[in-house]
């Protein structure tokens, strides 16, 4: 079953280009040059119960916007979204009582009280059962050990609670569907860990939707089976991370080092280069096998030393972003 | 009815996490407390000495003007309470404060004014209470029930009025996307008109005030009806309108507002 449903989603502003200096900004007052910019162009997409969706692009490619119409806090131009078979637009209060939204460069949170205050304003507001409440913060404890700082005020907490707190809040009234924008922004190594292995466990037990935002690729390896790319508000890849990979970079690099130097082809394998007893082959994973290259070679000449390396997943995206680049918007 | 119960509820424990939040901070408490006093009495004490020299200001004497002068910061007073967030409409909106209220399941006009329910208000209110009952005493007006009932609906309808205007140009930073509005100057339109009998003023802006910008109708015509000086010209008590008026511009307000929100475009990124 679909429980996100997004068709032609199309959101357009004006953007304003300003003149310079004095006589300019008394031109502005009358003549406005503006043009229609698409920040998000015809997308569409669907996911289904269950998933974790990565949806990944450069700044201003469109990803916020997007989470924005998704959660009702935008119009959309055109198009249109369902989230469980309801409109945001139309019915946002009924949207919003099963949805959880979390951004990561803005809290929820009340800065001047205990966190455990935020969390019994939203008990009322989501009309949580007292039962259900109690049952919720515990699993949610169990998973984040909030109890340690659930009655410290929440302009002192340290950036990894204060995410910890908000992503908490955002699970109090068990939504069936989550949207994390940059979840871990800012956080060290191992807050990191935390707030990754918080969505893996709630996606997991309850069988949440997660659509995911994030620049950070390890969140991505990590966490999402489909990722959505996005750039200059279009979609350019939608699959598994394993499908990119094979599209975008189906080669590996073999490092072999021998005894002394010597150089040594192979016919399904590029030598990219050289280096006294070491020599690194180019091999697309689809020709040939690793074992198998070192056999060949091994029987020309005896191998001291072997290292496989994997095309670093930055690099993949990096290439995917540059595919379409216009450098005056970035 | 359960509507009412759940907002009730929520409203509830609002008041009582904003009530925290200040007393977090004491200082600025007894701060505003002091200087909020100290403002209105000397405003008081200023219309006292005018009225020594010249004997009534605008032809009322000296104790009229406390009543009015007493119900108006009242009605300044519970204005403030409750509506004290739509004069940070502007910044509001652009930091893009409203998508937090966008995301919760509840009514936006609700959210917005409960989010910060201000405790600060009620120093406003203290030297208020003073000044009116003073008047009340000076006066000699009569603790019947109509009188109460008369008092109350100049406060509600006087305070609703206050609410919508600041409401309305609150508002009015959805269309300029700036978050400059007028409230600033609105509260001091509100003070000239409603502390100060508005015989004052010239014919022309005693229309005005009447029916144009009918800020007349926050103290000035009801109590002038309440002290019986004036000849009665509608059937019904003044005070009554003036709850009308409060209800009408205030309905006015909202959707103005609910307007506004369709044109709230969030903040980047």
């Amino acid at each position: 079953m679909n429980v996100i449903e997004v068709s032609h989603l199309v959101k357009e502003y004006k953007k304003i280009r300003k003149e310079s200096g004095l006589r300019g900004a008394v031109k502005n007052l009358f003549i406005q040059k503006s043009e229609y910019v698409r920040a998000v162009d015809d997308i569409s997409f669907s996911i289904e119960k269950g998933d974790i969706v990565g949806y990944i692009g450069p700044n201003g490619a469109g990803k916020s916007t997007t989470v924005k119409m998704l959660s009702g806090i935008m119009q959309p131009t055109s198009g249109e979204i369902l989230i469980s078979g309801i409109s945001p637009q139309r019915d946002r209060k009924r949207v919003v009582q099963n949805l959880g939204v979390v951004f990561g460069q803005r809290s929820q949170l009340n800065w001047d009280l205990r966190l455990g205050e935020t969390f019994e304003l939203l008990k009322r507001i989501y009309q949580i059962e007292d039962s259900v409440y109690k049952n919720n913060l515990g699993v949610l404890n169990e998973i984040f050990q909030i109890d340690c700082f659930i009655d410290i005020p929440v302009r002192q907490l340290s950036l990894g609670q204060r995410m910890r707190g908000d992503l908490v809040a955002a699970m109090l009234h068990s939504p069936d569907v989550l949207f994390l924008d940059e979840p871990t922004i800012g956080l060290d190594v191992e807050a990191k860990y935390s707030v990754r292995k918080f969505i893996k466990e709630i996606n997991q037990r309850n069988k949440t939707t997660i659509i995911l935002t994030t620049h950070d690729l390890g969140d991505i390896q990590e966490l999402c089976q489909r990722v959505i790319i996005i750039n200059e508000g279009k979609i350019i890849e939608d699959g598994s991370l394993d499908m990119l990979i094979d599209k975008i970079a189906p080669y590996r690099h073999l490092i072999l080092d021998f005894y002394h130097p010597v150089t040594i082809s192979h016919p399904r394998a590029e030598l990219i280069s050289v280096n006294e007893a070491r020599s690194v082959y180019r091999f697309r994973k689809d020709e040939i096998t690793a074992a198998q290259l070192i056999e060949d070679i091994s029987h020309v000449t005896p191998i001291k030393e072997v290292g496989l390396e994997e095309v670093k997943i930055d690099d993949i995206i990096r290439t995917v972003y540059q595919q379409k680049d216009v450098l005056c918007d970035r | 009815m359960k509507a009412i119960r759940y907002y009730t509820s929520v409203a509830a424990i609002s008041i009582r996490q904003s009530i925290q939040s200040r007393l977090e901070y004491p200082f600025m408490l007894t701060g505003h407390v002091l200087a909020n006093c100290i403002q209105w009495v000397v405003g008081f004490a200023t219309i006292k000495f005018v009225v020594d020299q010249f004997g009534s200001i605008g032809g009322w004497g000296y104790e009229s003007l406390a009543f009015l002068y007493g119900m108006s910061v009242l009605s300044h007073g519970l204005a403030v309470v409750l509506f004290i967030q739509t004069w940070g409409l502007g910044y509001w909106m652009i930091d893009g404060e409203f998508d937090r209220f966008l995301l919760r399941p509840m009514g936006l006009l609700f959210q917005f004014l409960f989010d910060d329910f201000n405790l600060i208000g009620f120093t406003d209110i203290i030297p208020g209470l003073m000044v009116f009952v003073y008047g009340c005493i000076k006066v000699d007006l009569p603790l019947t029930f109509t009188n109460i009932l008369l008092i109350f609906c100049t406060l509600v309808g006087g305070t609703l009025i206050r609410g919508a205007v600041w409401l309305f140009c609150g508002s009015m930073s959805f269309w300029t996307k700036s978050a400059a509005n007028f409230t600033d100057m609105v509260g001091e339109l509100f003070e000239r008109v409603s502390m100060y009998p508005l015989t004052i003023y010239p014919k022309w802006a005693q229309a005005l005030f009447t029916f144009l910008l009918p800020l007349a109708w926050i103290t000035f015509w009801p109590v002038k009806d309440m002290l019986g000086t004036g000849t009665a010209v509608v059937p019904v008590p003044l005070a009554v309108i003036t709850l009308a008026v409060g209800l009408l511009l205030f309905a006015g307000s909202c959707a103005v507002f609910r307007a506004g929100m369709g044109k709230y475009e969030s903040a980047g990124s």
